[in-house]
C-alpha cells in the first residue's frame, strides 16, 4: 500500500499543496471575524467555489491519469489485485479532500484566531458546521471520478460528468433554498445524502474500473445496471432542468412578443403591438376583446405590466436573482441558516436563527468599541423566555437597527432596539391585542407600462395584518393602518386587473369596473404564425422532458408552496394543472417511439431479453435523455459478433518441425 | 510436455476491424518465440490477451497453464512483461522505480536490478522522464528480468536500443532466460536480432498466423535463386555491351522505382510447386521457393531458362516475401490460399 501511495505522491502532493493553498488565502482574506464570528456564513461563498473546484479537478484526474500517461498495465501487471490498486487510490483522494476541508481552517483557528480580539467569542463548534456543508466536495470528488472511470469515450465521459456534476449543485441549491422543509435543514441528513452518492458514485467507478476499459465488450452484471440507473437519474435531473430553462427563455419570447394592454389619449382600454424597438404601436385584435370603455384612477394613468405572473417557477425564480455567488454560499445553511435581522454601528449586530428559535446579539470588538467583545442570547418578555421555533421576521423598512419578531405560536410581536443598547425583546402589541397573523404588500400604484428609455415604478409598502385589520409600524410602536390605503390598494391588486386564467402562455386577463362588471377581457394566445411558431419551441421543449415527470406534472402535482423544491425544475408549467393533455399524449408517443425504436436496436445487437426490457421501460419514463444513454452506453460495436474462423481451416504454411 | 504458453483459435476485433483471426500456436518451456508481423498485423493485441488486458472475442489463450482472462494477482509474478514504449512512471527516480518494484513484486531481487542497472551506467537518482528511451529500454528490461520470470513477453523489446546494447545486452539478457528454462514470447520489427535469438517464429499477417517454424526449418527449406528466362539469357547485357548501366550511372533502375522492366513485364511469371514469391527483376525473376526439390528444378529449367544457385535468404527476404502486397493488394500466401 505504500508502494502504490508512492508511486502517486507527486501528483497528490501537488493537489495538496494548491488544494489547502488556496482555500487558506480565501478564509484568510475573509477575515476571523467573518469565518468564526458572525454566523451568517453564507457570506463566504468563494470557500464553497473552492471545495468544489478542487475536488472536481483531484477526480477526474486521479481517474484518468493512468490511461493519461499509458502506466495502466505497468500497474497492473503485479501481484496486486485491482480492488487494492483501487482502494488505495480512492482512500488517498478521499483523506486529501477531507484534508482541504479541515485543515485551513484548522490552520485559521490555531494561529491568527487565538490571538485575534474577537477570539473570546469566537464559535469553535462552527469548525463541525463547516466540515459538514463542505461534505458536497466528497460527492463532487466522487461523481467525477464516477465519470472519468467509465468505458466510453473521451467527449461521453466529459458530458456525463459535467450531468453528474450539475445533478448535484443544483439538487443540493434547490434544496437549501427550500430549507423550510424540516428534514432538508438538518446537516445530518445533508452530510449522509452527501455520503450516500459518494458511496453510489464509487461503487460504480469500481465496477467500471474492475471490468477494464474495453469498447468493444458490453456493461454487463451488477455494473451494468447500476452504471445505468446512476447516470440515468442524474443525467434526467440535469437534463430537465436546462430543459426547464430553456424553455422558460422560449416563453419569455412568447410573452413579450403577445399585445400589450394600454389605455389611450381618451381612457379606452386598447391591445396594441408593439415593435422590436419599442417606438411604434398598432392596435390588434380589438373587435373581440374589447368589451367597453375603462378609465384608470386620475392619479394613475398609464397600462399594466404583465410580469407580476410570468416568472412563478420559485426555485429558479429565487436562483436567477441571486446569481452564481450566492448559491454557494446556500451550502452553508444547512444545519439551520443564520439571517442578520438587524445591525448597529456595525459592531453590534442580531442574528436569527429560526430553526432553532435563537436570537443571538454579537457585540464585536473594534477600535471605535468600548468593552470587551460578547455574545448575547436574546429573549423576550421579563421573564427572559426563549422564542419558539416558528418565529417570523418583519421587514421595517425605514429602520436597521431594530429587530421586530413575531413568535407565531402565540402570535405575539417583538422589539428590540440596538441603539438604545436594549439586549432584551420589548413586547410590540398590536393595537386591541390583536393576534399577528403575518405581513402584506400592498400596492399603492399601478405599474406603469414600459416604454422606450423609460422605466416602470413600483410604489409598495409593507402592513402586518392581524384578526382584526391592518398596521403600520410608526416608529415605536405599530397602529392602525388607514382604511383608504387598504381599499386602493385592494382595487388595484384584485379587483380592476384580473388575471383569470394562469397559463404560462395562454393567460387571460380581466379589467372590471366598479360594480364588478368586465370592461375589458382578453385571452392570450397563438394566433398569429410568429407566435405559432414561438409557441411550438416552447411545446417541444416539452417533449423533451422525462415523460414520467409529465404525467406527475399533470397528475397535479403542486408548484407551490415553495418546499416543493424540486418542483421549480422538474414539473412541466404547461402540464401543471392538468391542462394540454395532448402535450402529454405526445410526450408518451416520443416515449413510446423511442422505446419501440431502441428495443429494435438492441435486438438487432443481440441483447438479452431482460436487458431490453429494462431499457424500453427506462426509456418510457425517462424520454430522450435515456434514449440517448441507451444509445452512448450500449454501442453497436460492443455487441459485434465476431466470424470465427475454424482453427484448422487454415493452417500456417511452414510449420517448422511439424510438416 | 505441458506448453508454457498456448494461443487456441483466438478471435479479437477493434470495432470493425479483426485485428486476430483464429490465432493459434503455443510456445514449450525454455524456447525463444519471435512474433512477426508488419505495424497493425495483432502482435500487441495477441500479447495482451496473453496478459489478461483484453479479453478475447471467441477462443482461448493460456500461460503457465492459467486462463490468461483469470490470470490471479499471485501469478503475475511469475511473468515478465515488458510493454510496448517501455512505459514508466516517468516522474520517479530510477531507485524509486526499484524500490516500487521491489516493494510490489515479492519475487523481485533487488540487488539484481541495482547491479544491472549501474552496469548499464545508469544513475540511481536520475528520473525515468530524462532517460532517453533505449535507456528506458533497458530499465524495463532489467525490471523484467529481475523477478526471475518463468515466461517474459516482450512487446517490441528492441525499441529504442542501439546496436551494441541489442548484442550485447539483449541477447544475453534472453539467453541467459532460455537457458533457465524461462519461455520467451516477444515480437520485433528487427529481423536480424530475431535471426539470432530466436528459436522458433511466427509471422502474423491480417490477423492470422501465416508461418510457424523454426530457424532452422526456415533455413533449410526456403531457397532463393535467380530464374532467367530463355530469350533473356541469349540478349546482351549492358555490362556485356560496354555501355554504362542505371546502377553505374546513378540513376535510379525500373525495378528500384518499384516499375516492372519490359523484359520482365512481358515475360509470364513462372508457375511452380513450392514457389512463394517470384519478383521480376532486370533480366528475369527472383524466386523465393518452399521445398524445391529436382523435379520442381526440372520444370523450372524446361525451355532453356537457367536457374542460378541456390542462395539462403534472410529472414527479412522471407519476411518481406511473405507479407508485402502485390497488385491486387493480396499477400503470396493469401493468394495461393484463394487460388486453392
Amino acid at each position: 500500500m505504500k508502494a502504490l501511495l508512492k508511486k502517486d505522491a507527486n501528483w497528490l502532493l501537488f493537489f495538496l499543496a494548491f488544494g489547502t493553498a488556496i482555500p487558506l488565502f480565501v478564509i484568510l482574506g475573509y477575515g476571523f471575524r467573518a469565518v468564526w464570528v458572525d454566523p451568517s456564513m453564507g457570506g463566504i461563498s468563494d470557500l464553497m467555489i473552492v471545495w468544489w473546484i478542487g475536488p472536481l479537478a483531484l477526480g477526474a484526474f486521479g481517474a484518468i491519469r493512468d490511461e493519461l500517461t499509458r502506466t495502466e498495465e505497468y500497474l497492473r501487471h503485479r501481484p496486486i489485485s485491482r480492488r487494492k490498486i483501487f482502494n488505495v487510490k480512492v482512500g488517498a483522494c478521499l483523506a486529501l479532500v477531507v484534508f482541504w476541508l479541515a485543515a485551513p481552517l484548522a490552520f485559521q483557528m490555531l494561529f491568527p484566531g487565538l490571538w485575534d480580539r474577537n477570539a473570546p467569542i469566537a464559535q469553535w463548534g462552527r469548525f463541525w458546521h463547516y466540515l459538514g456543508a463542505g461534505s458536497i466536495a466528497l460527492s463532487v470528488f466522487a461523481a467525477a471520478f464516477c465519470a472519468g472511470s467509465l468505458r466510453v469515450g473521451w467527449i461521453q465521459r466529459i458530458v456525463i460528468g459535467a450531468a453528474l456534476e450539475f445533478f448535484l449543485f443544483v439538487g443540493f441549491v434547490q434544496l437549501a433554498i427550500s430549507l423550510d422543509e424540516r428534514w432538508a435543514n438538518s446537516l445530518g441528513v445533508y452530510v449522509a445524502l452527501n455520503v450516500a452518492l459518494t458511496a453510489l458514485f464509487l461503487v460504480v467507478a469500481y465496477g467500471n474500473h474492475a471490468q477494464g476499459r474495453d469498447p468493444d465488450r458490453p456493461m454487463v452484471g451488477k455494473t451494468g445496471w447500476l452504471t445505468a440507473v446512476t447516470l440515468g437519474v442524474g443525467l434526467i435531473f440535469s437534463a430537465t432542468f436546462v430543459i426547464a430553462q430553456i424553455q422558460e427563455e422560449f416563453r419569455m419570447d412568447v410573452i413579450h412578443h403577445y399585445p400589450w394592454i394600454v389605455e389611450d389619449s381618451e381612457g379606452a382600454i386598447r391591445l396594441i403591438t408593439v415593435d422590436s424597438e419599442g417606438q411604434t404601436y398598432a392596435e390588434c385584435d380589438a373587435e373581440h376583446s374589447v368589451k367597453g370603455a375603462f378609465h384608470f384612477p386620475e392619479d394613475d394613468p398609464g397600462g399594466r405590466s404583465l410580469t407580476q405572473w410570468w416568472t412563478y417557477q420559485p426555485g429558479w425564480d429565487e436562483m436567477r436573482e441571486m446569481g452564481y455567488h450566492s448559491w454557494f454560499g446556500k451550502f452553508f445553511d444547512f444545519g439551520g441558516r443564520w439571517e442578520r435581522i438587524a445591525t448597529f454601528e456595525h459592531n453590534k449586530r442580531c442574528y436569527l436563527n429560526s430553526t432553532k428559535g435563537l436570537v443571538h446579539l454579537y457585540k464585536t470588538k473594534s477600535p471605535r468599541m468600548e468593552g470587551e467583545p460578547a455574545v448575547v442570547d436574546l429573549r423576550k418578555g421579563p421573564k427572559a423566555e426563549r422564542f419558539s421555533t416558528d418565529v417570523e421576521r418583519i421587514w421595517l423598512e425605514e429602520t436597521d437597527h431594530v429587530a421586530v419578531l413575531a413568535d407565531l405560536s402565540d402570535g405575539t410581536i417583538w422589539k428590540c432596539d440596538l441603539s438604545e443598547g436594549e439586549e432584551r425583546f420589548e413586547s410590540a402589541p398590536l393595537p386591541g391585542g390583536d393576534r399577528y397573523l403575518g405581513c402584506k404588500t400592498y400596492e399603492l400604484a399601478q405599474n406603469r407600462i414600459v416604454r422606450n428609455g423609460q422605466t416602470y415604478e413600483r410604489v409598495k409598502r409593507t402592513y402586518v395584518i392581524g384578526s382584526k385589520g391592518a398596521y403600520v409600524w410608526n416608529g415605536t410602536s405599530f397602529e392602525t393602518a388607514p382604511d383608504e390605503i387598504i381599499a386602493h390598494s385592494a382595487a388595484l391588486g384584485e379587483r380592476f386587473f384580473v388575471v383569470t386564467r394562469v397559463d404560462p402562455i395562454a393567460p387571460a386577463v380581466e379589467f372590471r369596473g366598479d360594480g364588478g362588471e368586465i370592461l375589458f377581457s382578453h385571452r392570450y394566445g397563438l394566433f398569429t404564425g410568429a407566435q405559432k411558431f414561438r409557441g411550438a419551441l416552447v411545446y417541444f421543449m416539452s417533449l423533451l422532458r422525462a415523460p414520467l415527470l409529465q404525467i406527475a406534472s399533470f397528475g397535479g402535482v403542486s408548484q407551490k408552496p415553495r418546499a416543493t423544491f424540486l418542483c421549480a425544475t422538474l414539473i412541466d408549467p404547461l402540464l401543471n394543472g392538468r391542462n394540454r393533455l395532448w402535450l402529454l399524449g405526445a410526450n408518451l408517443l416520443v416515449g413510446v417511439i423511442l422505446a419501440l425504436c431502441a428495443v429494435k436496436r438492441l435486438a438487432q445487437m443481440g441483447l438479452s431479453k431482460g436487458r431490453r426490457l429494462f431499457w424500453a421501460l427506462s426509456i418510457l419514463l425517462g424520454g430522450v435523455m435515456v434514449a440517448l444513454l441507451c444509445a452512448v452506453l450500449e454501442t453497436r460495436r460492443a455487441y459485434r459478433v465476431t466470424r470465427v474462423i475454424a482453427a484448422d481451416d487454415v493452417p500456417p504454411l511452414l510449420i517448422g518441425g511439424k510438416a | 510436455m505441458s506448453r508454457s504458453i498456448v494461443f487456441d483459435n483466438v478471435h479479437r476485433h477493434f470495432g470493425a476491424l479483426d485485428v486476430l483471426r483464429g490465432l493459434t500456436f503455443d510456445v514449450a518451456p525454455g524456447e525463444v518465440f519471435a512474433l512477426l508481423g508488419r505495424n497493425g498485423s495483432g502482435k500487441t493485441t495477441a500479447l495482451r490477451i496473453l496478459l489478461g488486458f483484453l479479453a478475447p472475442m471467441h477462443g482461448r489463450a493460456t500461460i503457465l497453464g492459467i486462463d490468461s482472462q483469470a490470470i490471479a494477482p499471485v501469478e503475475r509474478d511469475r511473468i515478465g512483461y515488458v510493454a510496448e514504449g517501455h512505459r514508466l512512471y516517468a516522474s520517479m527516480r530510477i531507485k524509486d522505480a526499484i524500490a516500487f518494484e521491489s516493494d510490489t513484486r515479492p519475487r523481485f531481487r533487488r540487488s539484481y536490478a541495482e547491479h544491472a542497472v549501474r552496469r548499464c551506467g545508469l544513475s540511481p537518482a536520475k528520473r525515468i522522464g530524462l532517460l532517453s528511451r533505449g535507456q528506458r529500454a533497458q530499465l524495463s528490461l532489467i525490471f523484467a528480468v529481475a523477478g526471475e520470470p518463468e515466461v517474459l513477453i516482450f512487446d517490441d523489446p528492441a525499441m529504442g536500443l542501439d546496436v551494441v546494447m541489442r548484442r550485447e545486452f539483449l541477447d544475453a539478457m534472453i539467453e541467459l532466460l532460455s537457458d533457465q528454462g524461462c519461455s520467451v514470447l516477444f515480437s520485433s520489427h528487427i529481423l536480424t536480432d530475431v535471426e539470432r535469438i530466436a528459436d522458433r517464429v511466427g509471422i502474423l499477417d491480417e490477423g492470422r498466423l501465416v508461418v510457424d517454424a523454426t530457424m532452422v526449418d526456415l533455413r533449410k527449406r526456403v531457397e532463393k535463386r535467380f530464374w532467367e528466362p530463355p530469350e533473356a539469357a541469349g540478349r546482351e547485357t549492358p555490362e556485356a555491351a560496354g555501355r554504362e548501366t542505371p546502377e553505374a550511372a546513378g540513376r535510379e533502375t525500373p525495378e528500384a522505382a518499384g516499375r516492372e522492366t519490359p523484359e520482365a513485364g512481358g515475360r509470364e511469371t513462372p508457375h511452380v510447386d513450392g514457389l512463394l514469391r517470384a519478383r521480376p527483376r532486370r533480366r528475369g525473376f527472383d524466386l523465393t521457393l518452399l521445398d524445391f526439390d529436382a523435379e520442381r528444378e526440372a520444370v523450372l529449367r524446361s525451355g532453356g531458362a537457367s536457374l542460378s544457385e541456390p542462395a539462403v535468404p534472410t529472414l527479412e527476404d522471407l519476411f518481406l516475401d511473405i507479407t508485402t502486397r502485390n497488385e491486387g493488394g493480396a499477400t503470396p500466401l493469401r493468394q495461393r490460399e484463394s487460388q486453392s
